[in-house]
């Protein structure tokens, strides 16, 4: 269930994707053959084998999710886009296309996006969230107006 | 128990009101009989739908992913997405809310609080969330009181360091495992939590340049007019949209009536 292709404009990095070649791919540019590679984004380096590290992240969070009760809402959803993600990681070798397709902003992103997920699916096995209320509130507490 | 609902914060203006507003509307038209076909009121926001379905959807899948933490979920009038949280989820709510892939709220916004004297736990902290990728925000409510601690946010988010010092300098809620908790805009010396809805606005100390001790002394502060209380209710009820419903009597068991013998 995402909400990225359904609300507004996803602001993407302008300039980002035009900037980057990949993979020593070469860029032409006024006639001369020139290697840019960069992301665009601050601290943020350009990947080598971006498709290896996604893939050996998704397995992982897989790896991790499998301590997590089946019918934990947390691991069938997580479990969902992990799965869309690493079909079309393995299926698209092309990493623009790929970025395309993902539609999580650059690939770097991504990969970003996926250690946070690991990190917090490690998280989640200790919290236990899909556990059932802790304390109801007292009865006024939420009410509003008073 | 987990209640989504459609909270009409603010003004019970349009909202509720519109089957009745529909009256003097609707006696405008058929005064108009034919004028123009539709009523136009350009001073009220129009009703976004379709955010409205968008920020529904995702509360109620943040709901059924922490269910552990999550009292209540809702959506104000206004297309605000809230979520009432108890005080020990702080920390994995907001870890959630920023790393989860379909969340990815990555910017704090605001940390408040707001002190409500007359509730249990009085003071509600306010999360504010920013999610750049998917353009939307959040925000994370939870209550403490004024002696219970709170799991600080600095280590989900950077950016609360600040707002938490704020909060404990004006409402004197303390934060547990924050890395420097201390005054931020409160005078050195001063007593006092400046926010709190018991704190009079004038303060209880003012400041004068003493000429014989050389230095700034503070002292009781003294008023050229005293206190004066005004009643500012009206007799007349003032939202008769949010009316509470009479409580029932409640019927004590009393004391059985000892048998004459």
């Amino acid at each position: 269930m995402r909400l990225a292709a359904q609300s507004a404009a996803v602001p993407a990095v302008p300039g980002g994707a035009a900037q980057r070649g990949y993979g020593g791919g070469a860029e032409e540019v006024n006639g001369f053959v020139c290697f840019v590679q960069t992301t665009g984004l601050v601290g943020l380096a350009v990947a080598e084998n971006p498709h290896e590290r996604l893939r050996i992240l998704y397995s992982k969070i897989l790896g991790v999710l499998q301590n997590i009760p089946r019918d934990a809402a947390y691991r069938k959803y997580t479990e969902q886009i992990v799965n869309q993600r690493y079909n079309l990681v393995q299926t698209e070798t092309d990493v623009q296309k790929l970025q395309d397709k993902l539609n999580g902003g650059q690939i770097e992103e991504v990969i970003v996006q996926a250690e946070n997920e690991l990190s917090l699916a490690r998280k989640m096995l200790q919290w236990k969230p899909w556990e059932p209320l802790v304390e109801e509130p007292p009865t006024d507490q939420w009410r509003w107006p008073i | 128990r987990l209640l989504l609902r459609t909270a009409r914060h603010g003004t019970a203006g349009p909202g509720p009101a519109s089957p009745a507003g529909a009256g003097p509307a609707a006696a405008v038209q058929t005064r108009l009989a034919g004028g123009s076909a539709t009523e136009t009121r350009p001073t009220v926001r129009p009703k976004n739908e379709v955010e409205q379905k968008q920020l529904c959807a995702f509360g109620e899948y943040v709901a059924e992913i922490l269910p552990k933490y999550i009292q209540q979920v809702q959506v104000t009038c206004f297309n605000e997405l809230e979520l009432l949280i108890h005080p020990d989820g702080i920390i994995p709510v907001l870890t959630f809310l920023r790393d989860h892939t379909n969340a990815q709220f990555k910017s704090l916004a605001d940390l408040t609080a707001v002190d409500v004297p007359s509730r249990q736990y009085r003071f509600e902290i306010v999360y504010n969330l920013l999610s750049l990728r998917f353009n939307s925000r959040i925000r994370v409510k939870t209550y403490t009181d004024e002696l219970t601690p709170i799991d600080s946010a600095v280590s989900v988010h950077k950016a609360a360091n600040w707002y938490e010092r704020e909060v404990w300098d004006m409402y004197g809620v303390f934060f547990a495992n924050h890395p420097d908790l201390r005054r931020i805009l409160t005078d050195y010396g001063f007593e006092g939590h400046p926010f709190r809805k018991d704190f009079p606005l004038s303060g209880y100390v003012e400041v004068r340049y003493d000429d014989e001790v050389k230095r700034v002394v503070a002292e009781p502060v003294e008023l050229s007019q005293e206190f004066r209380k005004f009643d500012l209710n009206s007799p007349w009820e003032a939202f008769p949209a949010y009316r509470a419903p009479p409580e029932p009597l409640k019927i004590e068991a009393g004391a059985k009536k000892e048998d004459a013998k």
